[in-house]
């Protein structure tokens, strides 16, 4: 009991880990998507930020009325696949999209926003989301319920600090964006199969 | 008696000592404030726009553009009040030896304007030659319109919109494109790739060039080098001032011999204040291409690429 317990516990702060990390590089990666169309202005990183805090919004608010409706490994792990599935699409239809978006609502402030939010909103709200449901699967008493947010809290962020320095300063040095956004996805499809697996081993 | 006189003596002597001190100090401090006056640069105007700390200094007759405290690094633009014909900066010079190159002339388009004193000056040179520039920061624009002695008027248009963005919502094409859009510390990625330089040839004129201004001391410099060299045929080199002026065409070799005679007839008809001769006779061929692949808006890590310096190998 105390072990699965434990092993519970520490799927969900690893996985805490890779989706901060995942969160973060996407947000890097975004300015190279979006730098061939936008141009490289302020106005594009405003664009990419809060579109990031607004998937945080968002997962945080939904994400905390569905567990506790659904509080279920199987769900989370569904949810994640999706959003990782959707980081997969990005490479091949990023230009078709983008270009679309620039001929239909041309360059200005709107425009970068509209495209910010369709590159990445859908899927950083899922991991978005991750944060109060995974705060939800792990809590066992009322008393601990402090620590094991923080917890939750503190080593998501670890991760997003470690994903925008090695995005920033490891990934985008050695191979290219479409390959980044790959590995990214995998790294989120991994923790969503995760959880599968380990909703059904239980 | 005389105990209280020492001391009274010695308090005199020790507040007579600190006021010549002060008053020497003063003196000196004046002295070094007047002379660092006489020499030093006076701070005309500092904004902060979206992009860019611009800083505007006048130092005799020269006035400066600056993106930062840095004046080594930062440079963006010079202009000699005293001579409007002057081109104070000298690889802005031998951005002109394209207009050797051009099969016309009548249409220009410069991205990165800077003080505006290079387009500037062609439009002086050459009135009848259309030159529209494209600058990424409007402060940059209001501040060369206030002190760098230039106007928009027939012929010489300033657009504010980052290049690349210019370059696809536009359906003009031009005879000849000056590129001087990174320096100091901001180098924009997309403006170096090889889908820009795809770009960049789709606007040129048959027989069209483009020239660009590249700082060589990184590795970023032969990364731009085999990125231009994958679009167009032909890319020759100029050093200029520390900095190296490359101009890029499609099409068979231009030999020595045509371009000098071509560079002579328009000194000649235009009286170029730097001449377009002398100039073109610096010219070299690329010999051999340096290693590595061409950037892409897929991978362009050109940060990292300006980080590295280069080994001292020879460019040409």
């Amino acid at each position: 009991m105390e072990t699965n317990r434990n092993f519970k516990h520490t799927i969900l702060y690893i996985n805490a880990f890779v989706l901060g990390f995942a969160l973060m590089g996407f947000e890097m990666l975004g300015s190279r998507y979006l730098y061939p169309y936008y141009g490289g202005s302020i106005e594009t990183w405003a664009a990419l930020i809060s579109t990031v805090l607004a998937a945080l919004m968002i997962g945080y608010f939904v994400g905390g009325i569905v567990v506790d409706r659904f509080p279920s490994f199987s769900l989370l792990g569904i949810l994640i696949l999706l959003s990782s599935i959707y980081l997969v699409c990005i490479p091949k239809s990023a230009a078709f999209v983008l270009e679309w978006m620039i001929n239909t609502f041309g360059d200005g402030a709107s425009s970068v926003l509209l495209s910010s939010v369709v590159l990445l909103l859908v899927p950083l709200s899922i991991i978005g989301g991750y944060t109060p449901f995974a705060i939800r699967l792990a809590l066992i008493e009322h008393v601990k319920s402090g620590q094991i947010s923080g917890m939750i809290y503190g080593i998501s962020t670890m991760g997003s600090i470690l994903g925008t320095l090695t995005t920033t300063f490891f990934l985008i040095p050695i191979i290219g964006s479409r390959s980044i956004t790959y590995l990214l996805a995998i790294l989120v499809g991994g923790v969503g199969i995760s959880f599968l697996v380990y909703s059904f081993k239980r | 008696m005389l105990k209280m006189l020492n001391v009274e003596n010695r308090s005199a002597i020790f507040s007579r000592l600190v006021s010549g001190l002060a008053l020497t100090a003063f003196i000196i401090s004046s002295s070094l404030l007047f002379v660092s006056n006489a020499n030093a640069d006076q701070l005309l105007e500092m904004r902060e726009s979206s992009y860019n700390n611009i800083y505007i200094y006048k130092r005799g007759s020269i006035v400066t553009m600056t993106f930062g405290h840095n004046k080594r690094l930062y440079v963006e633009s010079e202009y000699n009040q005293d001579n409007e014909r002057e081109l104070p900066v000298v690889y802005t010079r031998y951005m002109t030896v394209g207009l050797a190159y051009a099969k016309a002339i009548d249409s220009l388009l410069e991205i990165g304007l800077g003080g505006g004193r290079t387009s500037w000056y062609i439009h002086k040179t050459l009135p009848n030659t259309t030159i529209t520039t494209v600058e990424l920061d409007p402060e940059v624009i209001s501040l060369a319109k206030k002190y760098f002695g230039i106007w928009e008027e027939n012929n010489f248009n300033i657009v504010a919109r980052d290049g690349r963005m210019y370059l696809t919502r536009n359906t003009k094409q031009y005879d000849v494109i000056l590129i001087d859009a990174y320096r100091g510390p901001f180098v924009p990625f997309h403006l170096l790739t090889k889908e820009f330089y795809s770009l960049v040839k789709s606007k040129l004129k048959p027989g069209g060039v483009v020239v660009q201004n590249i700082e060589p001391s990184t590795m970023l410099f032969d990364a731009a080098i085999v990125t231009i060299k994958s679009v167009f045929n032909n890319i020759d080199l100029f050093e200029a001032g520390g900095n190296v002026v490359t101009v890029a065409y499609d099409g068979p070799m231009r030999s020595n011999q045509e371009l000098a005679q071509k560079a002579s007839n328009l000194q000649k008809k235009y009286k170029f204040f730097h001449n377009l001769g002398d100039m073109i006779g610096e010219r070299k061929v690329l010999s051999h291409l340096p290693s590595g692949k061409p950037l892409t808006d897929d991978f362009a890590p050109v940060e990292y690429l300006k980080g590295i310096k280069r080994h001292n190998e020879k460019w040409n």
